[in-house]
């Protein structure tokens, strides 16, 4: 019986996307719409498995979907904390957007200043990069995975998937 | 179907934490003045959804003074998340694998993305309460079309693993 094709370069291709439109500063703004950059990324990892799928392979099954969906959010992880810290490094852009954005909902007089230093300390520079990093380790696998089982429901094939026989009982 | 039950127990207390997060935080920003500690996790919740949702106050829902920690549309997509995944047992069976299709996924968007694109062209001005029921709908039959195949997928993973660990013992025994 073929094999399946490998599921490592769908899902890198699927993070790259993820990764980019996390980790560039304004192309972000499509993840303020419930993570939809991070689900694109692992619906697009199923695409692209999908491509290379043959006739006569085994058909697309949910587990390849939230396979495909959760290494894509690995992938996508490291591909976001690279294009950030190059953002950040390299072209000099202000990170801690979200301490930015408290303030201007008007919270900064309800939390106390030196709450707020704290939290300002903790997420500069290298600090803000491993806060990043741990971050998107989270989120992307998780909201990757739920973009992978659209992308299953959207792509799988008419005829529905055979359950692969349980195995035999251990002699 | 022991499986089924620990996928959809997961999804649910996933959906129920999350929920109480975006709660969480104007609760922990309001009561900053009588409890200090609090202070920070209500900054540090504020800051986690920040990359995740717009957080404009004037389009978000207040709780104790303060506004959730994501925006209504995010509010309405997410809490209806919660009540899709609630109700998703009573609607249909755990183990009824076949989910539906992308046009199904179309139907579930297709109110949101016609209010983001008229109030986008100028040609409508969304409210709060719009802006939150359209989000809730597409959120409430989102877990229709995952959870089918989340149960499904954590099945057809876990055989896997089975039969490899089978085949993997069988090797050593006939070596």
């Amino acid at each position: 019986m073929p094999e399946k094709p490998g599921k490592l370069i769908p899902a890198v291709y699927g993070g790259i996307i993820m990764g980019v439109i996390s980790g560039i500063p304004f192309l972000s703004i499509v993840n303020c719409f419930c993570c939809a950059g991070i689900m694109l990324g692992g619906f697009m990892a199923v695409f692209f498995y999908k491509k290379d799928l043959k006739e006569s392979s085994p058909p697309l099954t949910n587990g390849d979907g939230i396979a495909l969906g959760a290494l894509a959010g690995l992938a996508g992880a490291v591909v976001t904390v690279i294009l950030t810290a190059l953002f950040h490094f390299v072209f000099h852009m202000a990170l801690g957007s979200g301490m930015q954005r408290l303030e201007d909902m008007g919270m900064g007089d309800k939390i106390p200043p030196e709450a707020m230093r704290m939290i300002q300390g903790m997420m500069s520079g290298g600090g803000l990069l491993g806060i990043t990093f741990v971050f998107h380790l989270f989120i992307d696998p998780l909201f990757g995975l739920i973009g992978g089982l659209i992308g299953y429901a959207v792509f799988k094939s008419k005829v529905p998937a055979v359950m692969p026989p349980p195995p035999p009982p251990p002699r | 179907m022991r499986s089924a039950r620990l996928t959809y127990a997961v999804i649910l207390s996933g959906a129920a934490a999350w929920c109480a997060l975006i709660v969480l935080a104007p609760a922990a920003a309001s009561s900053a003045g009588g409890a200090p500690l609090l202070a920070p996790l209500g900054t540090i919740l504020y800051a986690f959804f920040s990359p995740l949702c717009h957080q404009i106050g004037a389009r978000s829902f207040q709780l104790f003074g303060s506004p959730l920690a994501v925006c209504a549309r995010c509010s309405g997509v997410y809490f209806g998340f919660l009540a899709g995944t609630v109700a998703y047992p009573v609607a249909r069976k755990l183990l009824r694998n076949s989910g539906p299709g992308s046009m199904f996924l179309i139907l579930a968007l297709a109110p949101m993305l016609v209010d983001v694109m008229l109030e986008t062209a100028g040609l409508h001005e969304s409210s709060m309460g719009v802006r939150a029921v359209t989000g809730a709908w597409c959120g409430t039959l989102v877990p229709f079309l995952i959870i089918p195949g989340a149960i499904e997928g954590v099945a057809q993973l876990l055989s896997r693993r089975n039969s490899h660990a089978v085949q993997t013992e069988k090797g050593i025994i006939d070596a």
